[in-house]
């Protein structure tokens, strides 16, 4: 188990040294929503040369490329100037000493946000189970007609056993694992780091109590394999909570620096847990314990755009009408992660209409009768 | 006889009180051939109109006025709201400085800023590019980079001293050369 328990913590000092695991960048997805309701995604990628040739095995995109998705190619070259200058490379090819990259962008129409919402899945990528609640609402107010649209991914927390609210409260989850500010407010840096350090450590005692928890969990159910364990397994259920307060209780490093069978051997005073310790029983803990990296290696910059004017929306960047969220597990790990924007688009005809009434108003208040 | 029958006329007519086409608009009348007379111009538009017609453009003007009303209303509310709106929305999102930059750029400037320098020579080889503004690297120096994190774990040596031997950053080097 410590194997596992040790790739772990590797993969998590990677996350947190490189931010996205994966080659080429963050996912580049671009939606745009016209005032009749219809829509358009366009994903924007670094691909190879392979699939520029035509290999779809070899797809840069997180979802299925199929007839319904239009493919060009863009190739890159040094001093580019266009949309593509500042993407990331995956793969830099070099020809008599001039070195470009391959882009694909991927375009796909759909009648309506509905449309969008029922048939869009990221189905080739680790994101596959992954299906946000995506709705447009046209409100018709006279003067302005109201887009608001609404895109939001459901928390992937895998761990149910403990409760995250026992450590953190929601204001700390949004300020930790999202974009909320307003435990920052009347910080300055130092304090708000502090802040930030004493969130991390309870965050991280959280992930012990949850890794223990599941672990334990698989254990019990595996009981049988430990023969010759001096204990039933109706006993080592029992000792759950005595085993982590004894041995984990306020320190959050332990569990990665603990090997779990040999820790059970000396609790229990037998040699039972680490001679199952096969490699056999390494992946069934593999198979059976929650994968809770799986999304992790993907992120999106979401991009979009509504008909109209911007006039409410919880993006973090706004570039005249074009709003850009960042989207990745973290902001939605616990809590639903709203994506959302209204604008207003003019009916010219409605300030027409009002102004002939109006003028029809005060030419009615200059009437006299004979 | 001619004087006669003039005379006769003369005294009926005088016997014939004077009648009003409209004794109720009497009084408007009056009055607006003295404002006309006043003001020099014609502020009213005069409509000739019987009594049922002038009640059909009575009620015509009390809704058209209403409808001006709720209308005037409702565009200073939307507007109002519009407004209190866009200045929140100012306040919360973070706007590009460069009026000619692109989408690209704007998420490419929340990328974070660091330089990398890996000082074995068989990994430098192996680094994409080394821009100013933007970390590259390839998958074989992240994996390498992987391997030295759980060197470092196995050994339990100073995590950050001892990963600075291997490659340096700012962010990195600073606090390390500040303790020294």
């Amino acid at each position: 188990m410590k194997k596992i328990v040790i790739r772990t913590f590797v993969v998590l000092m990677a996350m947190f040294l490189y931010g996205c695991p994966d080659g080429g960048g963050p996912y580049q997805m671009y939606t745009k929503i016209r005032s009749d309701g219809s829509c358009y995604r366009e994903f924007i990628r670094s691909a190879d040369s392979a699939f520029v040739a035509g290999d779809t095995s070899r797809n840069p995109f997180p979802m299925k490329i199929d007839s319904t998705w239009k493919i060009t190619y863009y190739k890159r070259m040094a001093g580019d100037t266009s949309r593509y200058a500042n993407l990331p490379p995956n793969i830099t090819y070099k020809k008599d000493s001039t070195e470009f990259t391959w882009f694909a962008t991927a375009k796909k129409e759909y009648a309506s946000v509905e449309d969008l919402a029922k048939s869009f899945r990221f189905d080739d990528s680790k994101w596959d189970s992954i299906v946000p609640d995506i709705a447009l609402r046209k409100k018709f107010r006279w003067f302005y007609t109201y887009f608001e649209f609404s895109e939001t991914y459901k928390p992937v927390n895998p761990f149910k056993r403990v409760p995250i609210t026992d450590y953190l409260s929601d204001k700390e989850i949004a300020a930790l694992y999202g974009e909320d500010q307003e435990l920052y407010k009347g910080k300055n840096g130092y304090e708000i780091k502090s802040l930030l350090e004493d969130l991390e450590n309870k965050a991280d005692k959280w992930f012990n109590h949850s890794f223990y928890e599941e672990l334990y969990a698989i254990y019990i159910l595996h009981f049988d394999l430990f023969k010759g364990a001096p204990i039933d397994a109706d006993r080592f259920a029992m000792e759950k909570d005595t085993i982590y307060k004894y041995y984990f209780k306020e320190d959050t490093v332990d569990m990665f620096e603990k090997d779990f069978d040999e820790m059970l051997d000396h609790h229990f005073h037998t040699k039972a847990f680490t001679s199952a310790s096969t490699d056999e029983f390494e992946e069934t803990m593999k198979n059976e314990f929650p994968d809770f990296m799986k999304y992790s290696e993907v992120e999106l910059n979401y991009r979009m755009s509504l008909p109209g004017k911007i006039i409410e929306t919880n993006a973090p960047f706004m570039n005249q009408d074009t709003l850009t969220w960042k989207v990745e597990e973290n902001r939605f790990y616990f809590h639903d992660y709203p994506l959302t924007a209204t604008s207003r688009k003019p009916n010219y005809w409605a300030f027409v209409v009002t102004g002939i009434v109006v003028i029809l108003a005060l030419v009615g208040l200059m009437v006299r009768r004979v | 006889m001619h004087f006669k029958d003039y005379d006769q006329l003369i005294n009926r007519l005088k016997q014939v009180q004077p009648k009003p086409a409209s004794p109720e608009g009497l009084t408007d009348s009056i009055m607006n051939s003295i404002n006309i007379q006043k003001g020099g111009k014609r502020r009213f538009i005069i409509l000739k109109a019987n009594h049922s017609q002038w009640l059909w453009f009575n009620g015509f003007r009390v809704i058209t006025s209403a409808a001006a009303i709720f209308l005037i209303g409702l565009f200073l509310l939307q507007q109002n709201e519009i407004n209190s709106k866009l200045s929140r929305l100012e306040d919360q999102v973070a706007r590009t400085q460069l009026p000619a930059a692109s989408d690209e750029q704007l998420v490419a400037a929340e990328f974070q800023k660091v330089k990398l320098f890996l000082p074995d020579s068989v990994v430098n080889s192996l680094v994409d590019s080394v821009q100013t503004d933007m970390l590259q690297i390839n998958r074989r120096s992240l994996n390498f980079m992987l391997q030295k994190i759980q060197q470092l774990e196995n050994e339990n040596i100073s995590f950050r001293e001892k990963l600075q031997q291997y490659y340096t950053d700012s962010t990195l080097f600073k606090p390390l050369k500040e303790k020294k």
